[in-house]
């Protein structure tokens, strides 16, 4: 069962960019969690404390407003619990992401609270979406991961042994990227890289002529 | 043979790179998970390190290789394009004209699409390519010559680069990149984090920077990084001569400065606090302070999350009153509620602590500083409006220099401007307690006298207040209070003029100065009086003759002497004070502020009951005995 928690310690700002009608549907979306106290349980996760965390599959929380500890204690946990970690931040000006031990999104506060959170958190609690990226790019979200996939393609397509070059970088390796686009996009392109370029190039055509 | 650049972040094949790595200069530009997972992570700020540290070691390159995308997870982000921006637009990498390459699989019409920076797509000195390999690249590069010098300014003006999404929110351009410049020209950037890190190193600062410096005649003009150290020779001087103490020494104070502002923590406090430490005297540096917010549980916060605007102007009340500032620097939108479209400037947080300081001391000299376009509607009305001193607009389009400058002069004007306000209000306001309850007897018998009164005193301090707009407000003032002082000995509890006698009351006992009969006034000035030389100058001295009417200076005269038991009526600047009175009547619009202050110590002193003094009751004109008024009867009846 998945579950939200929003950690916000502006409340007029939530309000304000989201609009009150808006922030009532938030509250009162089921398996969402919005902090009445935020300060008590940014404390809590300042001073190192998990507990507050128990249970949530998804944290979206305000960064400015937390210290690194308290960060360190958020990332522990999502490395834990295989949990998921949106920071914004007035102060964020362009969106990052990584998928590591856990998945992390940062963006601005105005990114997060578009009409955007709403629809993502409906699809999320009902599984039907585990793509953090779409809180932040929408329904482009699959282009992502198709221009990133066509990019693996090309590499396998040159014949490189993308295995025994990543485990020399030791970072994030292509292999990984790719069983991670593969799920994401559903096994469904030929097992001819060549071909299989060439579908991705069409559906990318096909969404890009859309937008 | 070329000297290349290529920029990967091992998204080029692994035989390409090999190959580069061989004969050219290859940079991976890998923004790693850990400083991702920085508290303070700014990609910008991320980037301009990177490049900066390769960058600055003197190599030039013929042309740049960048991919669309650096960002093995975000292949949105194409912060390819962004990377190519920094390079082409921080002159301290030494690039700004260098051909640039972008490689990759991607359309360039779909990046075009996709990203907000793809206008450096198809600028002047850039190619695109879809073919990567190292002959690609050569043939590319070959097309491509160095941006020519002149075409720049155009690149810049069409490259229409927009500030990130955040700044449609709360977080204003003008506010940031004034913070940035201001800071740099003082000197202190380097001692702000929030400048240091944050705002030198964002993309789109780097572009105004740009747009503000680069000259099409002479290239690249007066820099963040030339700066001459000597300079700016500017400074703010805090001192303020209080007189001289009773060695004859002269005494002085420091003007005190306070900041209000949500955004103080963020660079600001020590934006002012560098500013102020500008005048190279210590001891005559202004005694500078901020507003910092706390929670119940005494801990510092930030104004917006605060739930609602009271606790902030309630705290900013305290901390005025308890600082005791000459100028405060004020902030209008210090909560979310502030931002919301539609806002009255009435409700807003700045306001509302506008009107609270006003409450405190109309004094102190309140300068807004914002960066809100409203702003400039607010400073038409300046004076008639906000009833705010000044304004310190934050702009992203002035010159450094000049708004600083200006800063500098509002608050060295200001600084005496507060001083002498705040000494006229704290009087002001002494006076007005000595104005009895509105039920009193007192009250309801002189109700018309400390009507006016009230009136004057505001008056007075409108026109002192606004004496910038014209000298002769000064003046103007001056005799406002002195009404006061000739609607107080015009009371028939204080002075009463009878067909035979002028007399001045003390409590219950009243003292004849003036008799007359048929033919004569007579003044009862003997020796009591002698100290007045206008006085005795003017009229006999002695139980005389005079031919003068009451006028306020015998009133007043009278009233010292008699009602307050003073030896004569020099006392509290008697003497000066009417001769200024007369000047002005005859023209003279000209007044030093202290004989402001000294009629309204003048005032205090009359106006105050506790000074009664019953000391020259008896060198009065003798009230006639019973016996006498018979005789002079008896007389009379005797003529005729």
């Amino acid at each position: 069962m998945k579950s939200v928690l929003i950690i916000e310690d502006r409340k007029s700002r939530q309000e304000n960019m989201l609009g009150k009608k808006k922030c009532q549907i938030l509250r009162e979306l089921e398996g969402v969690t919005v902090s009445a106290r935020p300060e008590e349980v940014i404390e809590q996760l300042n001073a190192g404390n998990q507990d507050v965390l128990a249970n949530f599959s998804l944290i979206i929380i305000h960064r400015s407003s937390i210290k690194q500890t308290g960060l360190n204690t958020l990332y522990e946990f999502g490395a834990k619990n295989n949990s998921s970690l949106v920071l914004f931040s007035g102060a964020i000006n362009s969106v990052s992401y990584i998928k590591d031990k856990f998945e992390l999104l940062q963006l601005s506060s105005l990114e997060l609270y578009s009409l955007r959170l709403i629809n993502f958190l409906e699809n999320y609690l009902d599984n039907n979406s585990e793509h953090l990226i779409e809180i932040a790019y929408g329904e482009k979200w699959r282009l992502n991961f198709l221009l990133q996939y066509r990019q693996l393609l090309f590499f396998k397509n040159q014949k490189e042994d993308l295995l025994r070059e990543d485990l020399e970088r030791n970072n994030v390796t292509k292999i990984d990227l790719m069983i991670v686009c593969e799920n994401v996009l559903g096994n469904k392109y030929s097992n001819d890289t060549t071909q299989a370029m060439k579908d991705v190039d069409k559906e990318i055509k096909t969404i890009m002529a859309q937008l | 043979m070329k000297n290349w650049l290529v920029i990967h972040n091992d998204n080029i094949p692994n035989a390409l790179l090999k190959e580069f790595k061989e004969k050219q200069n290859i940079l991976k530009f890998d923004i790693t998970p850990a400083l991702q997972m920085n508290e303070n992570f700014s990609f910008d700020n991320e980037a301009t390190e990177i490049l900066e540290s390769h960058f600055l070691n003197e190599k030039t390159y013929d042309c740049i290789f960048i991919p669309y995308n650096l960002n093995k997870e975000l292949y949105l982000d194409f912060s390819g394009l962004k990377i190519a921006l920094h390079i082409r637009l921080s002159h301290r990498l030494s690039h700004t004209f260098c051909p640039i390459v972008f490689y990759g699989n991607e359309d360039p019409l779909h990046v075009a699409k996709l990203s907000p920076h793809s206008n450096i797509l198809f600028s002047i000195g850039t190619l695109t390519s879809n073919k990567i390999s190292y002959e690609d690249f050569n043939l590319t590069s070959n097309h491509l010559k160095e941006m020519a010098f002149e075409d720049y300014a155009n690149f810049l003006k069409e490259l229409n680069l927009n500030p990130s999404v955040n700044y449609k929110s709360h977080h204003s351009v003008a506010n940031e990149f004034a913070l940035f410049q201001w800071s740099t020209f003082i000197g202190c950037d380097d001692q702000i984090d929030e400048v240091k890190v944050n705002l030198k190193t964002r993309l789109y600062f780097k572009y105004l920077e740009a747009l503000r410096l680069f000259d099409t005649d002479v290239g690249w003009t007066f820099g963040i990084d030339q700066r001459d150290p000597g300079f700016p020779n500017i400074s703010i001087d805090g001192k303020i001569n209080e007189g001289k103490d009773k060695d004859g020494k002269e005494k002085y104070q420091l003007a005190k400065v306070l900041l209000i502002d949500d955004e103080a923590k963020k660079g600001w406090e020590s934006f002012y606090d560098n500013l102020f430490k500008l005048n190279p005297d210590e001891n005559s540096r202004v005694d500078f302070d901020s507003l910092r917010l706390v929670n119940l549980e005494r801990k510092e916060v930030e104004c917006k999350t605060f739930l609602d605007r009271m606790p902030i102007i309630e705290q900013a009340q305290k901390k005025v009153k308890e600082f005791d500032p000459d100028i405060v620097l004020l902030d209008l939108r210090l909560h979310d509620d502030d931002f919301k479209q539609g806002v009255s400037p009435d409700d807003l947080t700045g306001i509302q602590i506008l009107r609270r300081i006003e409450k405190i001391n109309r004094g102190i000299q309140v300068i807004i500083t914002s960066a809100s376009n409203k702003i400039w509607n607010y400073e038409a009305s300046e004076k008639t409006g906000l009833g705010v001193d000044g304004y310190i607009i934050k702009s992203d389009d002035e010159n450094p220099e000049e708004s600083v400058k200006k800063i500098c002069k509002k608050v060295n004007d200001l600084i005496p401007k507060a001083v002498f306000l705040k000494a006229v209000e704290e009087k002001m306001a002494s006076i007005k307690q000595l104005f009895p309850e509105k039920e009193s007897e007192d009250y309801i018998k002189n109700n018309s006298f400390y009507i006016s009164s009230l009136t004057n005193l505001d008056v007075a301090f409108k026109l002192f207040n606004d004496s910038k707009i014209n000298k002769k407000y000064n003046a103007f003032g001056f005799l406002q209070l002195f009404m006061i002082l000739e609607d107080f000995v015009k009371r028939e509890d204080i002075c009463w003029d009878y067909s035979k006698k002028f007399v001045v009351k003390n409590g219950n006992t009243e003292v004849i100065v003036v008799k007359r009969d048929d033919k004569r006034s007579y003044i009862k000035t003997e020796n009591i009086m002698r100290g007045d030389l206008r006085f005795k100058n003017i009229y006999t001295i002695g139980e005389a003759t005079f031919d003068h009417w009451i006028d306020t200076n015998i009133r007043v005269s009278s009233v010292l002497i008699f009602r307050n038991g003073l030896p004569n009526a020099d006392q509290y600047k008697w003497p000066e004070l009417r001769n200024l009175r007369n000047d002005i009547a005859h023209g003279n619009d000209e007044i030093k502020s202290e004989y402001i202050l000294y009629i309204l110590n003048f005032l205090l002193f009359v106006l105050n009951n506790d000074n009664l003094k019953e000391t020259n009751i008896d060198k009065g004109f003798k009230k006639k005995s019973e016996s006498d008024k018979l005789n002079d009867l008896q007389n009379k009846f005797k003529k005729h």
